[in-house]
């Protein structure tokens, strides 16, 4: 089977969403089907989706009282194909699992599996510049202190957290939890977590980063938050800690420089336009906290790119250019 | 004309145009010179259709090539032509770091099929998993209960291939009755992983790493469940393109094959042919790019090939000394930096020294960065402040963008591959210049 197929497409799965639907409450209306197209098909769905139903080519639905019924039996759920069991079988091999699944969980599961063949073993895959040092996924107080951290994240709870600095000063703080954040290049996690969420204005909310591997101990709080707290949008908060200037680039597209360029910075925000036959403009949007990366990331290019802007980006790999050339 | 249509029958053709939106992101019409501005029309209004609230529209000014095309195609059509000197580019503004999955899985979640197709899955699966009867039905059986309970009339033949594809695909289990074939659907996998709630987590997490992360996103269409809790930094998500390439290289590695490769070259577009036998998918966190490292038994060497160039694998047969070939792999990989395993054509091995600077003890991250990220050199520290780093690798070209990451520190750099030193210092000088640094 392949990974491109139609049972597992948005077509089949909101189908099968309205279907489910119109089972449960024993009607669905056209509205209601309008929202489920929107939020799980794409965006011309919306004609498409609805006139095959009007016109009964699905033939599944019936038409009643300005909505639809379902003719079928009851809900239908998606059996899981070979290759999403093979794909099961991988993941429950990779040491991260040991964080969401008790050994027990992970036997059932195995059991289940007992047919399938994993698709690729830890072995057949080098990570030629992964960082060494990455978080210890198996230990015990690690994956203890990750599972109460999801649960914070997801039932939007307070904790207190014990914190050990890189530089080893240990801190217990109240936070609320935000997001868990994976690195592939670190092979690490971070918390995303927010602070000054009791004041009077949303606008105080600013948020931090800690390294998991960092954290000595987690408990849940007594603090409470507002339903307004809890409905806050870390994205938000992210976009606000943007730099005002994003950092501005030209690329000379020379020994492949365009494509490296464009692959090595796919995971900013960036918008790219092109000013003659050979060279090429790029706006990259970033935090502050993460300056110091992409900086070392830009002088990996050496001088196939230029920083034109923003003043202060600038002035940082002047210093460290005019530092090299004393040195050597 | 045929309508249009926002799902697609081949994915490798939007594979080729949803990357270079991706990658490059500021494809105008004019770049895709490679097809027809109907094609290229369409591919936008799909592009956009799938991932709308990504797609980013500028307005440039024509260059001249878009002119010149712009006049051809309205002297074709016999008028004067749009007096507009601007044209829009679109590009795919994506932030990684803020989203709850990968867009681009959608254009997976985009096949094509037919009016019959959809019907027979859901009313197959509404039957199969909602009669009493334990032993399943017979295609006959099939056929006519859909007759008789919704009218609709197939032919036993069209839902006996059904039934049989699915079989293949393991979303149905068959079982002998007598001399009869009777289909049934096995839900408990599903009831299964849908009460283990860990499970659901652990998949919103695995959608983001580097191989197959599409699958765990079926998984979780299946079960009803959207990521709220993970996010992903360093992530490249224009690599689940590539994700079918790699499946069928995974299948190849776990069946010691021998494969050719269609590559069609990411750089200038020229298609070839490669015999390899692949051994392992080697992957770059920084970049996001993968590749198959293999055998090529013609050249008689190891050799990467990235997998967004590869469109097709087709497997050969089973390589005798897939076994011994892997071992000499793992014996080389101390050496490769990266995905080279030659250096200008040879195989030998390149000494790479440098000195750097470092303020102690305050920027002793320093030091902690070398350790992280030294790749199986040698890091001593040879004088208060002063630290070496050592290495003996295939091809040092490769080691150069990270060296480049120390300026600023660099109190020597030695290379018993003269040329990376030359180029290395050039490339300095030219750095002062360009920044006016006296």
């Amino acid at each position: 089977m392949e990974l491109f197929s139609e049972i597992y497409g948005c077509y089949y799965q909101v189908l099968r969403s309205i279907l489910n639907k119109a089972y449960r409450n024993g009607f669905i209306s056209k509205e209601e089907i309008l929202d489920e197209i929107k939020a799980k098909a794409f965006a011309e769905s919306i004609i498409t989706i609805p006139d095959r139903l009007e016109s009964g080519s699905w033939g599944i639905l019936q038409k009643k009282d300005g909505g639809y019924v379902n003719g079928l039996d009851g809900e239908i759920k998606t059996p899981i194909s070979s290759l999403l069991k093979a794909y099961l079988k991988t993941i429950i091999l990779d040491p991260k699992i040991s964080l969401f699944l008790d050994d027990s969980e992970i036997n059932e599961l195995k059991l289940l599996l007992k047919d399938a063949e994993p698709i690729w073993s830890k072995e057949s895959i080098r990570y030629i510049d992964r960082f060494e040092m990455g978080d210890s996924f198996e230990n015990e107080a690690y994956r203890a202190n990750f599972r109460m951290l999801l649960k914070a994240c997801k039932e939007k709870k307070v904790v207190k957290i014990e914190y050990k600095s890189t530089k080893g000063k240990s801190t217990i703080r109240s936070y609320l939890p935000g997001k868990i954040e994976y690195s592939e290049k670190n092979d690490r996690m971070r918390l995303y977590v927010l602070n000054h969420f009791n004041g009077n204005s949303k606008k105080d909310v600013d948020y931090e980063t800690l390294n998991l591997q960092n954290v000595v101990s987690v408990e849940l709080s007594d603090d409470q938050v507002t339903e307004e707290v809890k409905k806050i949008d870390i994205n938000e908060i992210i976009e606000r800690s943007y730099c005002k200037e994003p950092v501005r680039i030209l690329i000379r597209n020379e020994r492949n420089a365009m494509e490296r360029a464009m692959l090595h910075f796919a995971n900013y925000a960036k918008n790219t336009t092109k000013i003659d036959d050979n060279t090429y403009e790029c706006l990259i949007k970033y935090n502050k906290s993460i300056e110091t990366e992409l900086l070392i990331e830009v002088m990996s290019f050496g001088p196939l790119i230029r920083v034109t802007g923003n003043e202060c980006f600038l002035a940082q790999l002047k210093e460290r250019l005019a530092k090299q050339k004393l040195l050597w | 004309m045929s309508e249009f249509d926002e799902r697609i029958k081949s994915f490798q053709k939007s594979r080729d145009y949803v990357r270079d939106f991706f990658v490059f992101g500021f494809k105008s019409r004019n770049d895709f010179n490679e097809k027809s501005s109907r094609t290229y029309d369409n591919e936008r209004r799909r592009l956009e259709s799938w991932l709308g609230d990504y797609v980013r529209k500028d307005y440039v000014k024509k260059d001249s090539a878009e002119k010149d095309r712009v006049e051809k195609d309205c002297v074709k059509k016999g008028n004067k032509g749009a007096k507009k000197e601007k044209v829009a580019n679109i590009s795919l503004d994506i932030d990684s770091n803020m989203l709850d999955t990968n867009p681009l899985f959608k254009v997976y979640k985009a096949k094509s099929f037919t009016d019959n197709d959809i019907v027979l899955h859901f009313m197959i699966l509404s039957l199969l998993q909602h009669s009493d009867e334990g032993e399943g039905f017979t295609a006959e059986e099939i056929t006519e209960f859909l007759n008789e309970k919704y009218g609709k009339v197939f032919e036993q033949q069209t839902v006996r291939r059904k039934c049989n594809a699915y079989l293949q695909e393991g979303l149905l289990a068959s079982r002998k009755s007598g001399n009869k074939l009777k289909y049934y659907c096995d839900l408990s996998l599903y009831e299964a992983i849908k009460n283990i709630q860990g499970l659901a987590d652990a998949l919103k997490l695995f959608q983001f790493t580097d191989s197959l992360g599409i699958a765990a996103s079926e998984l979780l269409d299946c079960m009803d469940e959207e990521n709220d809790v993970f996010r992903i930094k360093h992530s490249f998500f224009v690599f689940t393109l590539d994700d079918e390439v790699l499946l069928k290289i995974f299948h190849a590695i776990n069946n010691k094959q021998q494969v050719e490769l269609n590559i069609k070259s990411v750089k200038n577009k020229t298609e070839r042919k490669e015999w390899m036998v692949p051994l392992k998918i080697y992957v770059s966190s920084r970049s996001g790019r993968r590749y198959v490292c293999g055998f090529i038994e013609r050249t008689k060497r190891f050799y990467c090939e990235r997998l967004d160039g590869i469109y097709e694998v087709k497997e050969l047969g089973e390589f005798s000394d897939f076994d011994k070939m892997l071992e000499a792999l793992n014996r080389n990989e101390p050496n490769a930096w990266g995905v080279s395993f030659n250096n200008n054509g040879t195989a030998h091995i390149v000494k790479l020294s440098m000195t750097i600077k470092v303020e102690e003890p305050h920027e002793h991250y320093i030091v902690e960065r070398i350790e992280r990220e030294k790749r199986g050199g040698k890091l001593s520290k040879t004088a208060d402040g002063l630290y070496l780093y050592e290495a003996l690798v295939f091809d040092a070209n490769e080691m150069v963008p990270w060296l480049r990451t120390f300026i600023g520190r660099i109190v020597d750099l030695k290379c018993s591959e003269k040329s990376i030193e030359y180029r290395f210092k050039r490339d300095l000088d030219y750095m002062y210049e360009l920044y006016d640094i006296q």
